[in-house]
């Protein structure tokens, strides 16, 4: 019998210096194939780096962010950013960059978000159903 | 409740993931996750007494670890087992931190509803 999944997925890697952030995307699209749920994505640490408008591929290669807001849109999946770690980081959302009065670099697919948007995320979940949520961290 | 485990396996100020992990874990508990905290493999360093942070100018990872307690998390252990690979002693560790042994850093995996590991 098919079980529902739903999924909350962390990503700490940035898309140049790691290939963490495909499989994750990968990952992501395999679940949703199956019939599974992602909860939301949510960038920490250096994934914030993939929400960064900045970032420029190498000529022939592919985007991330590209890839990311194509899925996004698709799929209706919302792809959170942790704002302490990305404005550490370069990585500013309007508000953050009109603060410093600087540009802002957040892709608006993506939601600047606290880290407790995840952590709530996994406390609703995990309340309601113990085997409906899983966490996987890239 | 939902229980969180995090595991910190880096050496403090060298990278960001020390102070990422402790960042993480005061958000999972301010909005009433249960958090238990593990220093595993290089993680130990972060739990030197001795160390200093003052020329680096970087927020003091000790001091941090030591407040976790006022933020509600409580279980905060270290993986004994690792303590003979990096030479290091007991005694030389802040004593906010209880040592456990790798067959108890399993059961706490496996009671935990999500794992982060920085």
């Amino acid at each position: 019998m098919f079980v529902m999944k739903k999924f909350l997925i962390f990503v700490t890697r940035s898309p140049f210096d790691s290939l963490n952030g495909q499989t994750a995307l990968s990952f992501c699209k395999a679940a949703i194939a199956l019939g599974h749920e992602i909860e939301h994505v949510f960038f920490y640490q250096q994934g914030i780096q993939h929400a960064n408008v900045d970032i420029q591929p190498a000529s022939g290669e592919k985007s991330m962010l590209t890839q990311w807001v194509k899925f996004s849109e698709q799929t209706k999946t919302s792809l959170n950013v942790c704002v302490t770690a990305s404005i550490k980081r370069g990585v500013l959302s309007v508000e953050d960059a009109s603060y410093i009065k600087s540009h802002s670099n957040v892709h608006h697919a993506f939601n600047p978000v606290g880290m407790a948007e995840y952590f709530s995320a996994l406390n609703k979940n995990t309340s309601s159903d113990t085997n409906s949520l899983i966490c996987m961290q890239f | 409740m939902t229980k969180l485990l995090i595991i910190s396996t880096h050496p403090p100020y060298v990278a960001s993931a020390s102070q990422d992990a402790l960042e993480a874990a005061l958000a999972a508990s301010n909005v009433g996750v249960e958090v238990t905290f593990v220093f595993s493999q290089q993680g130990l360093y972060q739990l030197l007494e001795s160390q200093n942070s003052t020329y680096l100018q970087k927020r003091s990872i000790a001091k941090q670890i030591k407040a976790l307690p006022l933020y509600d998390i409580e279980a905060i252990y270290y993986v004994k087992d690792d303590m003979a690979d990096l030479m290091l002693s007991s005694q030389a560790l802040t004593s906010v931190v209880k040592p456990i042994d790798t067959d108890a850093l399993q059961r706490l995996c496996a009671a935990s509803n999500a794992i982060l590991r920085f």
